[in-house]
Parts: structure tokens; sequence; C-alpha cells
């Protein structure tokens, strides 16, 4: 197995990144929703900024300042840098990127490692344009601080958009369980932070920023954005999207942890969440 | 081993010894099948699609929020905020054109 990696990785490069993602940050902090990132969650902290999103502290002194005079995004929920428990090997670790350049076509374009703090972007057979940077740090950023990726997770409590609101549990599976198995929670935090970054990218093309990245008009991402997008249209994304994710499901299970135990650990344990019977 | 006891076991091992400091021989091990392992991972991929699927995908389409708002749709809007975001990872896939209502 090593060896056949070994080969098809033999044309990688990782690129230094760091000016790049200062100057991409610029922009997406300059947005209606990224100037309410910046405020109601990082408290334009320039530390904060560049713990939690990468931005080197020369520049995150100047970016904070101008995280002000714009209206809260409805997509925000307001915390401060106190609430943030980001999980990490070493503690207040800042956030990194990699740009790995590689001739092997990889599943995915970008991941976010949680433990890690690490952001890859991998992009193939030619180098990532700078729209297209911004594009994906406008996705990374919407999937660090994605909210809804695990409502099992006890942060879930903290928000109010979860509490009581789950009126009937159909089947056999607990819904909160079945919506954080990584085959369905990631197509969710995708389909999530797509929005984010339309909104964001469609704000700096039309403010001439940024080029359109030829993505941003693509009909199928356009009506999965958009409010024609219901239940049988998020049912039909997650279908096909776990189509991408089985080849890899089982790693992404291993990465799914709840605070104290791995998540897989709880399969087992599911049970009939409807009534009671009284056998 | 069963199917169960893969899932309950190997994801565990996996993660021990995933970082390696080395992102592309750890990206490598993520999205590359070790051939070694194909039974093992053929007997999760059995459990996901046979046994949880048909339980999950029930659950996940058939529930609704007291004010009828459905799960999926409650799902689909953002929310960012400093909290349960210790978690907070995962890839980004270009989706292509699939079936739509």
């Amino acid at each position: 197995m090593l060896l056949a990696i070994n080969v098809a990785w033999s044309a990688t490069t990782e690129m230094p990144i760091q000016l790049e993602v200062d100057r991409a940050f610029a922009l997406i902090l300059k947005t209606q929703i990224g100037k309410s990132i910046c405020r109601d969650i990082l408290g334009a902290d320039a530390n904060a900024l560049t713990l939690y999103l990468g931005i080197s502290p020369a520049r995150a002194a100047e970016i904070s300042q101008g995280c002000v005079g714009s209206e809260a995004s409805e997509w925000v929920y307001p915390s401060s840098p106190a609430d943030i428990r980001k999980l990490t090997i070493q503690a207040a670790k800042p956030r990194r990127y990699r740009l790995v350049h590689s001739d092997e076509a990889f599943p995915i374009e970008s991941w976010t490692d949680a433990i890690s703090n690490e952001t890859t972007i991998l992009t193939h057979k030619k180098p990532i344009s700078f729209s297209r940077l911004v594009q994906t740090l406008a996705h990374e950023t919407a999937v660090y601080f994605d909210s809804k990726s695990h409502p099992l997770h006890p942060g879930a409590q903290e928000l109010p958009h979860w509490q009581g609101l789950i009126a009937t549990e159909a089947g056999k599976m607990n819904p909160l369980l079945a919506v954080s198995n990584p085959l369905q929670a990631h197509t969710l935090t995708y389909l999530r932070a797509l929005q984010v970054e339309f909104a964001i990218m469609h704000e700096l093309v039309s403010a001439g920023l940024v080029a359109a990245p030829n993505d941003l008009s693509d009909e199928y991402l356009l009506h999965l954005v958009s409010e024609r997008c219901t239940v049988t249209c998020i049912e039909q994304l997650i279908i096909n999207t776990r189509a991408i994710y089985m080849p890899f499901g089982f790693p992404l299970i291993a990465f799914l942890r709840t605070t104290e135990k791995p998540l897989v650990k709880l399969y087992p344990l599911f049970r009939p969440v409807g009534p009671k019977s009284n056998g | 081993m069963t199917s169960q006891q893969v899932l309950l076991t190997l994801p565990i091992q996996f993660m021990k010894n995933q970082f390696t400091g080395d992102v592309v021989a750890d990206l490598s091990r993520f999205f590359f099948r070790d051939q070694g392992q194909l039974s093992d991972y053929e007997k999760v991929d059995q459990f996901l699609k046979m046994d949880l699927w048909p339980l999950e995908i029930k659950a996940i389409t058939e529930s609704r929020f007291a004010n009828g708002l459905p799960l999926l749709e409650f799902l689909k809007r953002p929310l960012l905020s400093g909290y349960n975001i210790a978690l907070a990872s995962g890839p980004r896939v270009r989706v292509r054109p699939g079936l739509i209502e």
C-alpha cells in the first residue's frame, strides 16, 4: 500500500501560502458575513484572528480594525472567543494552512483537521488561482465555525436553536445520531458552508474585488443554495455524496469523536426512541 | 471479526497511527485504502450500508421540529458561532450535478 501511495505522490509539491491567506482574509472579512464573524464571534481581536483564522499577526492587527460598521448576519450567533472550545493536540495552537499541489486527483479539495487545527488545500494539475483560494478559505471558515456539525456534542447544548425543538423522532434511531454520522454530517456541513461561501463570493465579485470562479454560476450549486432545495433535494444530495465518502467512510468515522469516547462506541447503544412498548 | 467488531476497534487503531507529522503520508493513509485491510474495510462498508443506513435515512427524513420545520431544512441553514466547534472539520467536496427536485 505504501509503495503505491509513494508513487502516486511522487509529483507532489507543498507551496508557501501565508501571504495569499492574509490577502484573502483581508477581503473575506470586508463582507457582511466576514465582518460579523470577526466582530460577533472573534470579538475583533487580532490574536483571535491569528489563532482561529491563521492570519499573520501583523495583518491581523490591521484587519481587526475594519471589523466594524456592518449589521449582524442572520447566520451568525454571537459568542465570544472565550466560548470557543477548539479541540487541539496543543492548546492554543494557531490555525495553519498547507497548499499541496499534486498530480494525483484526491476525492476532496480541502480538508480541515479538527485536532491539528490545520487546513490542507489540495490542487490538481494546476496551481490554485487567487479567487479560488478566497472561495476555499470562505468555505473552510464556514466549516470551522459551523455549529450544527455535531449535535450530540455537549457544546450543542449551548445553542438555543437545538433545545426543545425536536418534536418527533421517527424510526428506530435517534435522528441526532443519524445526522452525526460523518457520511451524512459532512454533506450537511458542506451544504451550509456552500451558502456562506457563495454569499461571500457574490459580494466580493459584485464589488469587483475578485474574479468570479467558474462554479459560482453552476446551476446545480445555485439550486442547492436556493430555497427551492428542500427535503427531497437535500436527501438526494446526501445519497449522492455518500457514494463519494464511502471509500473513506471508515477513517471518517475514526475522526469523529465525542468529547470522551469515539462515536462508534455509541452505535451499539442506539435504541428505539419512540413510545416505549409495554412488553 | 464481525462488522460490528471491526467498527468498534479499527477506527481507534487508525487514530493512534494517524498523525506522523507528514501531512502527505497522513492524507494518503486517510484517502487510500490499505490493501492489507480490505476485508475489514468491506465489513465496515457492509455495516454502514446494510445495517445503519436504512435506520438513519428514516430518522433523518421523517424528523421534524415542533414548529413543523423538517430536520433536514433546519440543518441546511448555516449557523456560525464559537460554540460546538471542537469537532468542526471535514472535507470540501464539489458535488456534480445529480438528481434534484
